[in-house]
């Protein structure tokens, strides 16, 4: 890296946005290109001084339009918050500051993070950057916009987050690396919360070395969020990854475990070849492949949808039109039984947001009404529980958030990750997606293979590993809580597999 | 059944623990005590309420509309109260924003209190010391683990769409406060009510109506100072068989809270609020009917007259054969009458679910056995102890006492005990000490502090002052009348350095020392006196009209400017006319 001069490399990115963006639409917001060219300027002079700030000192990036930054306008694609310009800087957008990064711009997405192919926002649908020239496809949700910005070299790196796959799926669809730490090693401060349990920040880059890099200047624990990992459980994961280093220099033998109850009939025939060949290459290398049962995932879908939903009804309920949002001055039709001041709110809130928005808010608030509490919400965190007991009986290696100590784990059936498609096929066409928007919650299918982890709060990886002649496609790498650095290394493994096959 | 909090615990809870630089108890309760101004009043015994003319207090005539509840009548009434109060903390329960009830609108407010999108709740711990010290006082268990619940609702003084509560897991359970005639039940009644549960909470915003100017249309100004402050919400089991028991039931918790210095501010500044639940059934029939809620009620007098009345109301429902629906009220002071908000069917679903970033609280022993230990003593153990040997004050003097000033009078009062009854001079037995300085403190210097409108906090007459004062009095020095006086120069001259010796021998008020010398001087003046009135002499000589002697007692005293005692001239008369 860097081994472009910085100056030509950052003005290059804002070139190329201005070309390629009116299409691509994967920006909502370009950093002027006088504070851009001075951030670089002052980056070259570090570099050739040799007082870098940090690996990252003078790389663009792109952010999501829900992480807070200072005096940029910050929308989550709403008009809800389509005035809202944050007076701070949310914490990994500082971090990225603070090591020298420039930030050049904010990137498009569904409305608060709520689809999956970046088209419920109300600054139109992203376009995935392998579009052909005869039809466009989608470029995959909710950080579609992240993801096309890398997947076109527009930056060097992206922020998005990750509710259920939202980081993941995208960089499939786009044919990059996108990275899902587990919850709570990020900090959220400044992420405009959707599903607070779920929401973590993610990693958009093209290769996954520059995803570690990224991440390691990401990764520490911040006070002022209070799900933030403190550093006494920072330091047990650190210890965990320095026991299970192997002793002499030999090439690791990696368990690898491809859960059988994600071969659905649903995922497609190429997806399906890239999964086996990519398998097959990592058995003749040696390492074990074993076929893995991860029973409560049938429901892991169901469930992340009342949970997710059912906090997203709590965490928006601050879009009122009292201070976002459009502020209505008259109630409209004087509905009966209801007073005026809860009027003009619902008028503010049926302006304010989207369809899918509204759709998921209501569904969300039904979960926690009274009479279905206990059939909805209560049932799914007992799910959740379940497949995070699920995955814990597959790894080989403990969660070092468990409190009790840890059974043995059987080598013979446990396994180091698990390995399995991102979603059932390639991008879509964005006229396949719209078409489909009033299919309702059936489109919530694609979410199969990348709400499991999310659920469990574990880290997890796309690696493009179908990346020519086709639309690209990624795999997916998942690994214990806080195993990144191994997660890291066999992610690394598998796209090297793939430069040696070209 | 509550459901269980995220499973994804990615962090350790807080676990608070003593000691810790955080827990300062007297730092938390001086903060505020400084601001709470001056004293109103209005609300208070006689013996402060000075009437500034002197007209007869009219008769309170308070219509005794439930007067039978729960009595003679055939219907058995259950009443239960939801207690808010603000916690005595100096900063707000999830924000570093300070507490504060008078700074200008909108400048005690920190991003998450003003709902700002990305901004995340971080507990203060020290909000919880105060909790926990009301907790202990209501006798409640410490739950080691509590949790943190959003309860919905839109409104526009609730900035986030929610209140951060503890519904599932309180932090408090399972506590008692027992009435009795201390609380003025009858001797014989001794109530228990059960607290079900304490739990923190989040203040919501104000928000403020302003009517239509020329320029700007009627509109509503929120301010979010309180937004986010620190309450406790102290909600008893429905176990109060009165309106007279739930209006004595609130004023002890007031006491209470006041007294474990967990709460500053009563009701009459809006530092407790207060909800009240209301049923009625059939006596012998099992169950407690259904329940009527009204809400906001902000006085003691609102709490016990909308009761009467909702009692009263549903009595009438019943007997006309009507049902009682479950429903919320509110209650209209001026009208004396609650009126429907909403019913059970309009009831807002709160939709509570545990918060899904805040971890649990883990309460450790150790900071609760501190807190029992360090607690302040409680209303009943004042009162007692106020009422008992040495000091002896009746149950009504020692009511006010502990009632005024949020018990600064008592430390004033025992402060002068203590001066005074180190002193070698002071007769013991002649007249009951401790309740001579109870007068003294409450009704003398009590009444000429409230006439001259001197708040507490401004009284400049010190303990010293007062015990000087009280010295001369117990030992003749002072008469009665004239330690009045040189009282009422203390309370004028309101400066702590002017000394009672110094007023006694300015003004002359000493009474004649009853030495042999001054006696003779006496009896000179007593002759003269008595030879002025030859026959009135002759009327107590002859045994016609002894009473008459009080004339010549009166006359000596008139003679002397009243410095001399009223039994040192009694003395002299006497021996005159016994001779």
């Amino acid at each position: 890296m860097a081994a472009k001069p910085i100056v030509l490399e950052a003005v290059n990115c804002l070139r190329k946005i201005h070309q390629r963006n009116r299409v691509l639409n994967a920006f909502v917001h370009v950093s002027p290109e006088q504070a851009v060219t001075e951030q670089a300027v002052a980056a070259s002079q570090r570099q050739n001084s040799g007082t870098p700030l940090s690996p990252l000192d003078g790389s663009a990036f792109a952010i999501k339009d829900n992480i807070c930054t200072k005096d940029m306008v910050t929308s989550c694609s709403s008009s809800m918050l389509s005035d809202f310009s944050p007076e701070y800087d949310s914490t990994v957008v500082a971090k990225l500051k603070s090591a020298g990064a420039i930030i050049i711009g904010k990137t498009n997405m569904d409305e608060y993070g709520m689809g999956s192919h970046s088209t419920t926002g109300f600054h139109g649908p992203v376009k995935n950057p392998y579009s052909p020239r005869l039809s466009v496809y989608s470029a995959g949700g909710s950080s579609g916009g992240s993801a096309a910005a890398v997947a076109a070299n527009l930056c060097f790196g992206a922020l998005g987050s990750d509710t259920g796959g939202s980081v993941r799926l995208p960089a499939s669809y786009c044919g990059i690396v996108g990275f899902k730490p587990s919850y709570g090693l990020l900090s959220r401060r400044g992420l405009v919360a959707y599903a607070n349990s779920l929401d973590t920040i993610g990693i958009f880059t093209r290769d996954v070395r520059s995803a570690q890099l990224v991440f390691d200047c990401l990764n520490e624990h911040d006070p002022a969020d209070p799900s933030s990992l403190n550093d006494h459980s920072r330091s047990k994961i650190k210890n965990q990854a320095i026991g299970s280093q192997p002793s002499t220099n030999q090439s690791r033998q990696w368990n690898i475990g491809v859960p059988i109850d994600y071969n659905v009939a649903e995922v497609s025939s190429p997806l399906k070849d890239a999964w086996i060949s990519t398998l097959a290459t990592l058995r003749d290398l040696g390492h074990h492949i074993k076929p893995v049962n991860v029973p409560s995932t049938r429901h892991a879908v169901s469930s992340y949808y009342i949970i997710a939903l059912a906090e997203a009804s709590s965490n928006l309920a601050k879009y009122d039109g009292v201070q976002f949002g459009p502020h209505a001055t008259a109630a409209p039709k004087s509905a009966n039984d209801i007073s005026p001041s809860l009027q003009l709110i619902a008028a503010a809130r049926e302006k304010g947001f989207g369809k899918e928005v509204r759709r998921r808010i209501l569904l969300g608030n039904y979960s926690l009404t009274s009479e279905a509490m206990e059939n909805y919400f209560i049932h799914a965190q007992r799910i959740r529980r379940l497949i995070k007991e699920d995955f814990d009986s597959l790894f080989s290696s403990p969660s070092p958030l468990n409190i009790q100590p840890e059974r043995p784990s059987d080598s013979r059936d446990s396994v180091d990750f698990l390995i399995s498609p991102v979603s059932i096929s390639s991008a879509p066409s964005l006229e396949e997606v719209l078409k489909a928007d009033g299919a309702g919650v059936d489109s919530y299918i694609n979410d199969v293979f990348t709400v499991p982890a999310s659920m469990a709060g574990l880290p997890a990886i796309s690696i493009p590993v179908h990346g020519y002649e086709d639309l690209p496609i990624g795999l997916q790498v998942t690994a214990q809580y806080g195993d990144e650095s191994r997660l890291l290394e066999v992610a690394q493994l598998i796209e090297n597999l793939l430069e040696t096959d070209d | 059944m509550p459901p269980s909090t995220s499973i994804l615990r990615a962090h350790r809870p807080f676990v608070v623990r003593y000691p810790g630089q955080w827990v300062c108890p007297s730092c938390l309760t001086q903060s505020r005590r400084l601001h709470t101004g001056t004293i109103e009043t209005s609300h208070l015994q006689p013996a402060t309420a000075p009437p500034p003319t002197k007209q007869p207090r009219p008769a309170k005539s308070t219509p005794k509309v439930g007067g039978r509840e729960g009595t003679d009548s055939k219907w058995e009434v259950t009443v239960g109260l939801e207690i808010h109060a603000q916690l005595n903390a100096p900063r707000k329960l999830f924000s570093y924003a300070a507490t504060s009830f008078n700074a200008p609108p909108n400048t005690r407010v920190a991003p998450f209190d003003a709902s700002i999108p990305g901004i995340q709740p971080k507990l203060n711990i020290p909000t919880i010391v105060p909790a926990i010290r009301a907790a202990v006082a209501f006798d409640c268990r410490i739950n080691r683990r509590s949790t943190f619940d959003r309860k919905h609702y839109f409104y526009k003084d609730q900035p986030n769409g929610y209140q951060i509560t503890q519904f599932y897991h309180p932090f408090a359970s399972d506590g008692k406060i027992v009435l009795n005639e201390l609380d003025g039940l009858d001797p014989s009644e001794v109530v228990e009510i059960g607290i079900k549960q304490v739990q923190m909470e989040q203040d919501t915003a104000k928000s403020i109506f302003q009517p239509s100017t020329e320029d700007t249309p009627a509109r509503t100004l929120v301010d979010l100072n309180r937004a986010g402050s620190a309450l406790v919400e102290i909600i008893t089991t429905p176990s109060l068989k009165s309106s007279k028991h739930a209006a004595a039931c609130l004023k002890k918790i007031q006491s209470i809270l006041k007294a474990s210095t967990a709460a500053i501010d009563g009701m009459e500044k809006g530092g407790v609020r207060c909800d009240v639940n209301v049923s009625i059934q059939e006596k012998g029939l099992p169950g407690l009917g259904r329940r009527v809620e009204i809400k906001n009620l902000n006085s003691v007098k609102a709490v016990q007259e909308s009761i009467e009345a909702e009692i009263k109301r549903q009595i009438g429902v019943r007997e006309s054969g009507g049902e009682i629906e479950g429903e919320t009220r509110g209650w209209d002071a001026v009208r004396g009458e609650s009126r429907k908000l909403r019913s059970k069917e309009g009831e807002v679903d709160y939709r509570y679910k545990p918060d899904a970033e805040l971890p649990p609280l883990i309460i450790d022993e150790s900071l609760v056995s501190h807190i029992k230990s360090t607690l302040p003593p409680l209303p009943d153990q004042i009162l007692l102890e106020l009422m008992n040997e040495p000091f002896a004050l009746t149950l009504k003097d020692a009511r006010t006492m502990v009632d005024l000033d949020d018990g600064a009078r008592v430390h004033y009062y025992k402060a002068i005990y203590e001066d005074l009854s180190a002193r070698q001079d002071v007769k013991q037995g002649s007249k009951h000490l401790g309740k001579l300085i109870g007068n003294w403190t409450l009704h003398e210097l009590g009444g000429r502090l409230a006439s001259s409108f001197i708040g507490w906090l401004d009284n400049q007459v010190t303990a010293a002052q007062m015990a000087d004062l009280l010295s001369n009095l117990q030992n003749g020095t002072l008469t009665a009348g004239n330690a009045k006086r040189v009282l009422d120069h203390l309370v004028t001259f309101n400066d702590p350095t002017v000394r009672v010796s110094g007023l006694i021998e300015e003004y002359d008020l000493a009474t004649r020392s009853l030495s042999e010398e001054d006696d003779e001087g006496l009896v000179r003046i007593a002759e003269s006196i008595i030879s002025q009135y030859p026959e009135k002499a002759e009327q107590v000589r002859s045994g016609k009209k002894p009473n008459l002697k009080n004339f010549f007692i009166g006359g000596l005293m008139k003679a002397t400017g009243g410095k001399v005692d009223v039994q040192a001239c009694k003395k002299v008369i006497e021996k005159m006319f016994s001779a």
